[in-house]
């Protein structure tokens, strides 16, 4: 040991572990940071949430993002967002044109939230206010062209309430009538049923921010 | 030494990694994550989350309360941050990048233990004053049970990031000393009844135990000063100590024993400062739930009279028919980028256009050439 010399600079191995591993271990770190999560929660825009969800930034930090909600929904509506969601990250999410939420009469995703980020109160399918349905495009639904596709107002589970027909004359060609489906946003959940039946390639049905925001019973 | 208690500690850390993913498989005992979850029908919920959820979400509900009371007296007979040690699966994973880092030799740096409580603070305060829950954001925990359960393995990035900082900068710095989730188990169990007890007649000084401890700042007032009990609460309950003992001089130790005596004005000074500060924090959180969260509130309601004064002039009529039912998102179609020669709107996020825009006098359209059928 005693013929050992003496160095008390840094050696090359130390100088390449500081020199270049830790500043490319924070660079990582930082940028991921940065991608994955300095955005607001609302980038992408509109996000539907599932049933019951409490106004949207309480609803960021009511949710725990346990995922249960997801786990209980029998339809696999519900998915789980990822760090596209900026800080909305882990929360849930339903993408209607993959699959729309089958308003479930037990509302099993509420049951399953222990947080109360969605509302225990809500008991009723008509209260819930996710979004509303929103005709975004009018020059290519078909049935505002004058055929008679009126899927959105088949499929709708508040059918004669949420959309309705309101027949006119066409008056293009004159002799027939166009069957047109008319959203009332009063009564509208936002389920998104319309958005997914929707026949065109693009729906011109989506689901939107709604006027009227849920109501909740936690406040205090 | 031994690796008893190490076996019996990853079988537990595998077994939680194999409820996460249970649901998987179709089993239906176990719901959920760390966060909150089911199981056996039992609602179990990570007090923390609780507390954040209370004072962002503004949301209180009694069962809520009650599953994170559960787990919270749960680890408080378990005692110190036995959750980080035998349950938090990124215990698991930095602990083998932490074997990985021994073999390199690198990142020999370290944190001081208690920086996590103040970690707990700024997330506390972050929520409170935003409403952004950050710890739920930034969790390498919700992380990873996400990408067990529902396959996001993009966030699973942070969880390299953390583990190769830990790898090559510092020791274990995440769990050590950032994680606001072991900052909090320190302080909830830090009296707990269950510790690690030192016979100091057995001791022989090899620091055999400071080099398996991940924290091994709480070994010290045992080694130096011959304590009969570790008391920080930042003790991981691991039992590593305990494995590689050679002379037995560890062992888990019931209730609370006398400490040696020339500790004893010491600690109790220091107890009362401990005791102090976990006041201090519990009625900072208490404070905190009552602050309404500054940027947390739903938009604002729009006035519309307000609003309506300020605009100059009467708001233009329509000058086409409208329908009783077309409004909103109907007159945006048009009017919100200016299609069809439509004048766009300056307000597109006002749905109820009608009830200002009236209906004007309709120009006679020009009557367009008959299309289709010709007769």
């Amino acid at each position: 040991m005693s013929a050992e010399p003496t160095y008390t600079g840094i050696t090359r191995r130390q100088f390449l572990k500081g020199g270049a591993i830790t500043p490319i271990a924070f660079m990582l770190a930082g940028s991921g940071v940065a991608t994955v999560y300095l955005r607001p929660a609302d980038a992408q825009g509109f996000t539907l949430r599932p049933p019951g969800a409490i106004a949207a930034k309480r609803f960021l930090s009511a949710c725990i993002r346990c995922g249960k909600c997801a786990q209980a929904c029998p339809y696999r509506s519900i998915r789980m967002a990822g760090g596209e969601a900026g800080i909305g990250i882990g929360t849930p999410l339903i993408t209607p044109r993959e699959m729309p939420c089958y308003l479930c009469s037990d509302l099993p995703c509420i049951k399953a939230c222990p947080s109360g980020a969605l509302d225990k109160e809500l008991k009723e399918i008509e209260k819930i206010r996710m979004g509303t349905a929103v005709i975004i495009d009018r020059e290519s639904c078909l049935s505002i062209r004058g055929l008679r596709c009126e899927v959105c107002y088949r499929q709708c589970p508040l059918i004669d309430k949420a959309i309705t027909i309101e027949p006119r004359h066409n008056t293009r060609t004159g002799e027939h009538t166009i069957m047109e489906p008319v959203v009332h946003k009063e009564k509208c959940v936002g389920c998104g049923i319309c958005e997914n039946s929707c026949v065109l390639p693009k729906p011109v049905i989506v689901v939107q921010k709604s006027v009227e925001t849920q109501k909740d019973s936690y406040e205090f | 030494m031994s690796s008893k208690w190490w076996i019996i500690r990853l079988s537990v850390q595998l077994t939680i990694l194999a409820l996460i993913a249970s649901p998987l498989l179709g089993m239906t005992f176990f719901q959920g994550n760390l966060a909150a979850a089911d199981l056996f029908g039992v609602p179990l919920a990570d007090p923390r989350a609780f507390m954040q959820a209370l004072i962002g979400g503004n949301v209180f509900v009694l069962s809520y309360l009650g599953s994170a009371l559960l787990v919270a007296t749960f680890y408080f007979i378990l005692g110190g941050r036995s959750f980080c040690g035998w349950i938090c699966p990124v215990g698991l994973i930095t602990e083998l990048g932490d074997k990985l880092r021994s073999r390199l030799g690198s990142g020999e740096a370290i944190m001081p233990l208690t920086a996590n409580r103040y970690t707990l603070g700024l997330v506390l305060l972050v929520v409170a004053a935003t409403g952004v829950p950050l710890f739920e954001v930034f969790s390498p925990i919700g992380i990873v049970s996400r990408a067990i359960t529902f396959a996001s393995f993009m966030p699973l990035l942070l969880l390299a990031a953390i583990l190769l900082v830990e790898i090559a900068v510092a020791r274990r710095v995440w769990c050590r000393s950032l994680c606001p989730l072991g900052g909090f188990y320190s302080i909830l169990a830090r009296f707990s009844p269950v510790r690690i007890g030192f016979i100091e007649s057995r001791c022989t000084h090899c620091d055999d135990c400071l080099c398996v401890c991940p924290v091994e700042e709480v070994l010290l007032p045992s080694l130096k000063q011959g304590a009969e009990q570790i008391f920080s609460g930042d003790c991981n309950r691991c039992l590593a100590c305990i494995d590689c003992c050679p002379a037995k001089a560890l062992k888990i130790s019931l209730f609370y024993k006398k400490r040696c005596a020339e500790n004893i004005f010491v600690s109790r000074r220091l107890l009362m400062k401990r005791i102090a500060n976990s006041m201090l924090l519990l009625s900072a959180v208490v404070l905190l739930a009552f602050i309404p969260p500054a940027f947390a509130d739903e938009q604002p309601e729009l006035d519309l009279a307000a609003d309506a004064k300020k605009s100059s002039g009467n708001p233009p009529a329509i000058p086409h028919a409208v329908k009783p039912e077309q409004d909103g998102e109907a007159c945006n179609s048009c009017h919100r980028t200016g299609v069809k020669n439509a004048q766009p709107t300056t307000h597109p996020d006002r749905l109820n256009c009608t009830s200002c825009h009236v209906q004007g006098e309709v120009k006679k359209a020009k009557k367009a050439a008959p299309k289709g059928k010709i007769k």
